[in-house]
């Protein structure tokens, strides 16, 4: 059975054959993960973070941050949890369900990931200038790796949350799940089609919603790569990655991606089609 | 640019700092979701239709349904298409552990039938636009209906493997949150031999469903891959094939009530 709710700024629907209340502790999560994480709404934790004072904040908060902290320190600031700012200064500053602009905190042109510190013993966080912080691609993640924990003893079960996928176990006919990935240039083409199982898949590109993925490095819109997909055990890491991929240049995606272990597809503006190899299609 | 560090090396980095993190938010938060575990429990026990305590009668039309004890019972499909504006039949089960209420047919328009099971049937007005809606408990901008009518509520497989289907041409409708999607399933000597979108009404275009259409005549059944970043077009899509395979599906059991 499916099970939809409206989270996060998006549909998050989940199918699984499972009692009620499991299925209602999958979705909390993503309220959970939203009330901590939102960058648009003024009361969630993330914007209650004071610049210049070291903070100590919840472990949903923390992890969230820490981890794309080390994503972008990974991708060379390619993934870059600060761009928070410069993407509410392109438009991107509405609340999914208020449609209020959000008031973000004034933040410089030229803030970076480096000018956020973690402190793991005492889980404070220091921000160094005033910022807007950004944890759309990995908050997102995060909440459908919990919803798949709180899932994983159904075994079988997809998570889809406005495209970034988990799916556990089988589908209904007791196959892998296959997920189609879309040609960012035809309407209705299938780029790729993808087995997979107990993993996520998460897809950014310049379709569908326009090119809402900036390159922190430079600050202008991502360009070069049509749309990246990132096959990974985990939603937020396949959802950081896919990010980080539509802002590097596939030269060094695909090595990236490779070397941790995960699978990848970039479709680059001209359209080649780039795979890791060992890549499972279906 | 990129760290390079050696190779073995960072494949546990990221994809175990992942795992860790997800470990440790779940700790965390886990006693926060409990409360919202019931509260769910009862927000769909509210939303499902009244499900009548009179016993479960036998249909002289149709039978009773070949699913177990417990599952839906539903009025035979019609082998026409649906009219816009009909309501599907209501029912209801228990959940795999729960009690199981019993549960009869109302006349209404047809349903996708489930197959036998011990989980939540089909209980759907789905010639409401907010139906699927209804089941979200944070409203969307564009999800205005605010009234209490029944839910759609969906499980996978909807039909048994054996499913078999009338001749003719069916359709039927599937929800999103950008629009709606009317599906056309004809049906001859008992097979899918066509299906396709007879209205779009979504957001964005069809096409980007394209892939999919199709697929029901491949597989003989409702049951579509999910397409990233099309996730919510190709629900509707299922909603609507499901829809219109209900009014086609040959109820076992009318076969079964046949001298």
């Amino acid at each position: 059975m499916i099970r939809t709710e409206g989270v996060m700024g998006t549909i998050v629907s989940i199918e699984v054959d499972a009692p009620d209340a499991a299925v209602g502790r999958a979705f909390e999560w993503f309220r959970l993960v939203e009330a901590h994480c939102s960058r648009f709404d003024a009361a969630s934790e993330l914007r209650q973070l004071p610049a210049g004072r070291r903070t100590a904040v919840s472990p949903i908060l923390f992890e969230a941050v820490r981890f794309a902290l080390m994503v972008a320190e990974e991708t060379g600031g390619a993934f870059d949890p600060t761009v928070g700012g410069r993407m509410a200064a392109c438009g991107f500053n509405r609340h999914y369900l208020t449609r209020e602009v959000t008031a973000a905190p004034a933040s410089d042109d030229d803030v970076s990931f480096r000018d956020v510190e973690i402190n793991v013993p005492d889980r404070t966080i220091f921000l160094r200038r005033p910022l807007t912080l950004d944890l759309g691609a990995v908050a997102k993640g995060l909440a459908v790796d919990a919803a798949a924990r709180e899932l994983r003893p159904f075994r079988d079960f997809a998570i889809d949350a406005g495209g970034d996928l988990y799916l556990g176990g089988r589908n209904p006919r007791g196959e892998p799940w296959s997920a189609g990935v879309r040609h960012p240039r035809i309407p209705g083409g299938l780029i790729e089609r993808l087995e997979v199982s107990d993993q996520a898949v998460c897809t950014s590109g310049d379709y569908e919603r326009g090119r809402h993925i900036l390159d922190p490095r430079s600050g202008a819109a991502a360009h070069g790569v049509a749309s990246a997909t990132v096959v990974a055990p985990s939603a937020m890491l396949a959802d950081a990655l896919a990010t980080a991929a539509v802002v590097l240049d596939p030269a060094d995606s695909i090595p990236l991606l490779t070397r941790l272990g995960v699978g990848g597809v970039v479709v680059t503006a001209g359209l080649d089609l780039l795979r890791t190899p060992g890549l499972r299609r279906a | 640019m990129l760290k390079g560090r050696g190779k073995g090396k960072i494949p546990n980095d990221l994809v175990a700092a992942s795992c860790a993190a997800v470990l440790a938010v779940y700790a965390a938060g886990y006693s926060r979701t409990r409360d919202a575990a019931s509260r769910f429990e009862n927000h769909v026990r509210l939303r499902r239709p009244a499900v009548p305590t009179t016993p479960a009668v036998p249909l002289p039309a149709t039978g009773p349904a070949a699913a177990g004890p417990g599952a839906a019972v539903i009025e035979a499909p019609k082998p026409q298409p649906h009219p816009a504006h009909e309501t599907v039949a209501a029912s209801a089960v228990a959940e795999r552990s729960g009690p199981k209420p019993p549960s009869r047919a109302v006349p209404r328009k047809p349903a996708p039938r489930e197959a036998v099971s011990s989980s939540i049937a089909v209980a759907a007005e789905s010639s409401s636009p907010g139906a699927l809606r209804q089941i979200m408990s944070v409203p969307l901008p564009a999800a205005a209906d605010a009234g209490a009518r029944p839910i759609a509520i969906r499980r996978d497989p909807a039909f048994a493997a054996d499913a078999k289907w009338r001749d003719g041409t069916y359709t039927g409708r599937g929800y999103s949150s950008h629009g709606d999607i009317e599906a056309r399933v004809v049906i001859q000597g008992g097979r899918i031999v066509e299906a396709g979108i007879a209205t779009c009404g979504t957001l964005y275009p069809c096409d980007v469903i394209e892939p999919l259409i199709r697929q029901p005549v491949a597989r003989q059944s409702p049951d579509i891959d999910y397409m990233s970043h099309a996730s919510e077009s190709s629900n509707a899509y299922y909603d609507a094939l499901v829809d219109a395979l209900g009014g086609a599906l040959v109820q076992p059991s009318s076969d079964a009530a046949t001298p």
